[in-house]
């Protein structure tokens, strides 16, 4: 008798392997990616390359990251139009900018409390264009934060973009700096350029209820900014290679856990080796349509009061 | 339901009180013969012509949520209970319609209320054994039963009155669903196969029983989450939380109507035998479980005589309808398997509760030959239980 793996059992995880030449290439504007607390673990894997643009220099003490294999970072710089571009360092580190930030988003950090200017320096800093970073032939994934010149990155990236894989960019519904790029430039310029939008994740959202009183409960609903996910269209995904297929497939399943997403794009590489995967992570019964015959054993079916009468 | 007309009427009174026991009896009759729309017209007209009798009220909220509109039903029978306060029927009743689906919190106090207003009833004690069988409590559950019993030995018991309410079973409509629903499990990696009765009726005779009730499935017990929850995305349902049995399952299909056991099948861990439900309850020990036992399961897949796909199907149904039914060519038309399966492990607390509350059951609703074959048959588990040997003997004169 044939064994029945559980699905999406350790066992048949393990089974299903992600193949492709090359590691994944990544550019990281901002230095989010790289700071958050999934990027060693996910750079453990071994698939991925990143090149992070550090412009307010915030992994300087993140000394764990030097022993990082194929990551590099550049600090003081951003992506941008290749002019240089002022950093305004303020007294809220978390509004650092290469964007200017707007009066009333300095006044809501600082409750209005204080005496000195908010921006403590402006300081001019390299923006490097994406087309003319030599050595970097072309770009997997790209990551954008909420704090650089996204449009620009976007319109002097247009040659190493051609053949992304995937594009994150954190989106404001509430602007918080002048010339910060909105979903809808965002989206238009997508659409322009063979991506489509894919969804809004790690939304930020603000509570309006008042918060110099104690509450008992809160809430917060008002959306302040969002991370969207760009993918290729499916018009494009036809014509991609397999070891591009391969690396969005990964990336969709590993970095953003959208399961759906990667089966679809390796529908594209197989739908063997996408039913695989299906099976591989518990959302389809590994059904053996050979089977013809079943006998009932101990393994397959225990009984229930075993651990109960040893 | 008292059978008793009341002592020292007027002449004119009795042929009333004949006249409303006559409607009354008309309202059941239909609702035996499935038309339940017609039992409560006759009783919403009687209920008119003697608003004073609580009976009536009483089957109307009972036939009222036998159709499934429950809220109403209860809503019924509190009623009864606002103007009859001690009206044991409605205690039951409510009673009944709060355990059906496992409220056993909201149904306790009912049937302890009817318990302390009618104790030598046989009634109230065969509620009181169906809740403590559903909490678990499976000896006070026996003893209560068994009260029952002893009771109705006292009682006068209206006799060879069929009166159990069955409706119609589709033959055609139900094989077509069993295979239908064999094949989709099947296609779908789930081993669930033709069982028990449907086995019975589709070896012997080449099809499902025209007598039967529902359609009988197996599957290994491994994969009775998924059955389940493949058969909930395919048009069926839980029916009243399996009545409060982790094995077997009791599903529902709206759209047909026809309702579906699923018994899950382990293999024994000291004997190596297939083993099924019986009636498993979660929680109890295994000794306390009603267990049928097997020499092995063994399947093969084939096409589905009616329709497409393929299903898995006993491998050697013979020998399996053997181990359950004995000799499974004869028919025995008061065979209940939950009683009489030859292959019950022993007589433990969940099999004595069935045969107890079924002989109960049929003697209460008049049926005796199938009351006096449970009855001869659970005394054959047990000779020496004075009780059965009266019960057998009080049924068979």
């Amino acid at each position: 008798m044939a064994e029945v793996a559980t699905p999406g059992s350790e066992a048949l995880q393990a089974r299903f392997e992600w193949s492709f030449q090359g590691r994944v290439i990544a550019v990281d504007n901002g230095a989010g990616f790289a700071g958050g607390k999934a990027f060693p673990a996910l750079m453990k894997l071994g698939s991925l390359a990143v090149v992070s643009f550090d412009p307010t220099n915030a992994l300087a003490e993140r000394k764990d990251l030097e022993a990082v294999e194929e990551f590099q970072c550049v600090p003081h710089s951003t992506l941008g139009d290749g002019k240089p571009v002022t950093l305004y360092e303020c007294l809220d580190a978390r509004l650092s900018a290469t964007l200017e930030p707007l009066p009333e988003t300095l006044a809501a950090r600082a409750a209005g409390a204080l005496k000195v200017d908010p921006i403590l320096a402006r300081l001019p800093i390299a923006s490097v264009r994406l087309d003319d970073i030599t050595g970097l032939e072309h770009v997997d994934w790209l990551v954008l934060d909420a704090r650089n010149d996204n449009l620009a990155i976007l319109e002097n990236g247009v040659r190493r973009l051609a053949h992304a894989l995937l594009i994150e960019v954190q989106v404001p519904f509430q602007r918080d700096y002048a010339r910060q790029a909105d979903f809808a430039a965002v989206n238009a310029w997508m659409a322009t350029h063979g991506f489509r939008f894919c969804q809004f994740r790690s939304l930020v959202l603000r509570t309006r209820f008042p918060t110099d009183v104690f509450l008992e409960k809160t809430q917060a609903s008002d959306t302040r900014s969002a991370t969207t996910v760009f993918l290729p269209t499916d018009g494009y995904l036809k014509h991609l290679s397999t070891n591009q297929l391969l690396k969005l497939s990964f990336l969709l399943h590993t970095v953003y856990r959208l399961h759906d997403l990667a089966y679809h794009v390796l529908a594209f590489v197989d739908p063997k080796l996408a039913r695989q995967y299906l099976v591989a992570e518990g959302y389809l019964w590994p059904v053996d349509a050979d089977e013809r015959e079943f006998t009932l054993t101990a393994t397959y079916s225990p009984d229930i009061w075993a651990d109960a009468a040893s | 339901m008292s059978k008793h007309s009341q002592p020292f009427a007027h002449p004119h009174q009795s042929a009333g009180i004949a006249a409303r026991d006559a409607a009354i009896a008309r309202a059941v009759e239909a609702f035996e013969a499935d038309d339940v729309d017609g039992a409560l017209a006759m009783l919403a007209e009687s209920e008119i012509a003697w608003p004073d009798e609580p009976r009536i009220p009483c089957l109307i909220g009972k036939y009222t949520a036998d159709r499934g509109l429950t809220a109403d039903g209860i809503a019924k029978l509190e009623g009864v209970l606002k103007r009859f306060p001690k009206h044991v029927p409605s205690l039951l009743e409510l009673g009944g319609i709060y355990l059906k689906p496992g409220n056993m919190v909201r149904a306790n106090p009912y049937i302890q209320q009817a318990l302390e207003l009618a104790p030598r009833a046989p009634g109230p004690h065969c509620s009181m054994g169906s809740l403590q069988q559903r909490l678990g409590n499976l000896p006070e559950a026996v003893e209560q039963f068994r009260a029952a019993l002893e009771l109705q030995l006292k009682a006068h018991v209206e006799v060879d009155r069929s009166t159990s309410k069955t409706a119609a079973f589709r033959v055609d409509d139900a094989e077509g669903l069993l295979w239908r629903t064999l094949a989709l499990l099947a296609n779908n990696g789930v081993h669930m196969f033709a069982a028990f009765g449907s086995l019975l009726g589709l070896t012997r005779n080449g099809a499902l029983f025209a007598h039967d009730k529902d359609i009988d499935s197996g599957v290994p017990f491994s994969e009775m989450e998924r059955a389940v929850g493949i058969l909930c995305r395919n048009g069926w349902s839980e029916a009243n939380h399996s009545f409060g049995f982790s094995n077997p399952r009791a599903m529902y299909h709206a759209a047909t109507r026809i309702s579906m056991d699923v018994s899950g099948f382990v293999i024994d861990e000291h004997t190596g035998k297939a083993l099924t439900a019986g009636a498993w309850m979660p929680g109890l020990p295994k000794e306390w479980n009603m267990i049928f036992e097997f020499d092995r399961i063994e399947l093969e897949k084939r096409p589905v005589p009616k329709g497409e796909g393929e299903a898995w199907c006993m491998r050697h149904p013979e020998a399996w309808l053997e181990a359950i039914y004995g000799n499974w060519q004869v028919p025995d038309k008061h065979f209940d398997t939950m009683v009489r399966a030859h292959n019950i492990r022993g007589f433990s607390l969940l099999a004595k509760c069935f045969a107890y509350s079924r002989i109960f059951e049929h003697w209460s609703n008049g049926n005796r030959p199938r009351a006096v074959a449970l009855a001869r048959h659970t005394l054959t588990r047990d000779p020496t239980d004075a009780l059965m040997q009266k019960v057998v003997s009080r049924l068979n004169h």
